[in-house]
């Protein structure tokens, strides 16, 4: 006779410019406006990473590997190859970039970081398995780092699974 | 307790009491007398380390944005719980005769609480640099707290690594706080003319 055991996971926040490495029973949780969560995964060593991405780029600006599109992709691969994985055979699934005050809002940054997380993870040949970006409401996303399944929830609408 | 703890010139600090109060006064005699304002924190954080340096849910929150209208910039965020919204509604509706506590008023009295607050405010600002600030009209947004606010940061993430924050808390009968707070976020243009500006 079979058992099934439920593990609780354990939410690790990321929070605004972080990048963090989560393995199961972990998941990685933040929440988003105009930033990017990029969650990135290794399907076969239960390993998940998540980058909350303020920015496009860097431009010579100091800050954290997590808060420009451009630094937080590097930096996800390096953190995986600290802790001993392969960096071949990863994927990605992406969310946030709104626009919290409407199209008519002073700064359109959320669609500029979509556009510079997409040329980053192309130029590091990570495909990006889903996402769900844009829009005008915040989200609270949770990447499963066993399953690599990223749950995004929107105030006022049922719950997305990429 | 006002923590000025990292702020870079008291004055700033002193100048953001008085806002702070002539906001109080008019937010107290818009609501009948039932609520006023304390200020909290002044402070200069990395912008990445600012919504961990504030106590704001990562709930459903009832919001209202405003923003300086003119030369100088900075943005404006009044964050309710969704309870303590429908007490300041319900307390302004009790002293407004026609008030039906629908969506659409309810919706209307927590822009007109926004504008009021953010107008005198600014005001006390206005004559301390004497430069005219004035607020945009206010957008009432129905969303996490943590997400509207990460929007407002980024537009001041383009241009510095810092921001300068000031965090209000709502109050009842001057004792009971309520889930209710004010944030401002002068530009860096602001910043530079109140230092200028305000006896040190």
């Amino acid at each position: 006779m079979s058992t099934t055991v439920e593990v609780e996971l354990k939410a690790i926040q990321v929070g605004m410019g972080e990048l963090k490495i989560g393995q199961h029973p972990e998941q990685l949780a933040a929440v988003l406006g105009s930033c990017i969560g990029v969650a990135v995964t290794h399907p076969r060593h239960n390993v998940g990473l998540m980058a909350h991405v303020m920015l496009p780029t860097a431009s010579g600006r100091d800050g954290p590997l997590g808060k420009f599109a451009d630094t937080a992709v590097a930096g996800m691969l390096s953190l995986l190859r600290e802790h001993g994985y392969a960096t071949r055979g990863l994927t990605a699934k992406i969310a946030g970039g709104s626009n919290m005050f409407g199209s008519a809002g002073p700064m359109q940054i959320g669609q500029a970081n979509v556009e510079a997380v997409h040329v980053e993870l192309k130029k590091h040949g990570i495909p990006i398995m889903g996402e769900d970006v844009g829009g005008s409401a915040g989200r609270r996303v949770r990447l499963n780092c066993e399953t690599g399944i990223l749950t995004i929830s929107r105030i006022g609408a049922g719950d997305l699974t990429l | 307790m006002l923590n000025t703890a990292s702020t870079a010139d008291p004055a700033l600090a002193k100048a953001f009491h008085i806002a702070t109060d002539q906001a109080s006064t008019a937010i107290r005699k818009w609501t009948g007398g039932s609520v006023a304002l304390s200020l909290d924190e002044v402070h200069e954080v990395p912008i990445e380390e600012a919504i961990a340096s504030i106590q704001l849910d990562d709930e459903p929150l009832s919001i209202i944005v405003l923003q300086i209208a003119g030369e100088y910039s900075g943005d404006m965020m009044l964050a309710f719980a969704e309870s303590d919204a429908n007490s300041l509604v319900e307390d302004l509706a009790s002293s407004v005769r026609g008030a039906d506590l629908s969506e659409e008023w309810k919706q209307s009295a927590l822009m007109e609480s926004g504008n009021i607050l953010a107008s005198a405010y600014l005001n006390a600002l206005t004559d301390l640099v004497e430069e005219p600030l004035f607020p945009t009209p206010p957008h009432l947004i129905q969303d996490y707290g943590v997400s509207v606010f990460e929007q407002l940061l980024m537009q001041h993430a383009m241009f510095s690594d810092k921001i300068f924050l000031t965090c209000t808390t709502f109050r009842r009968n001057e004792t009971d706080v309520l889930n209710g707070n004010l944030f401002f976020i002068p530009g860096e243009q602001l910043r530079s003319l109140m230092v200028d500006r305000l006896p040190s």
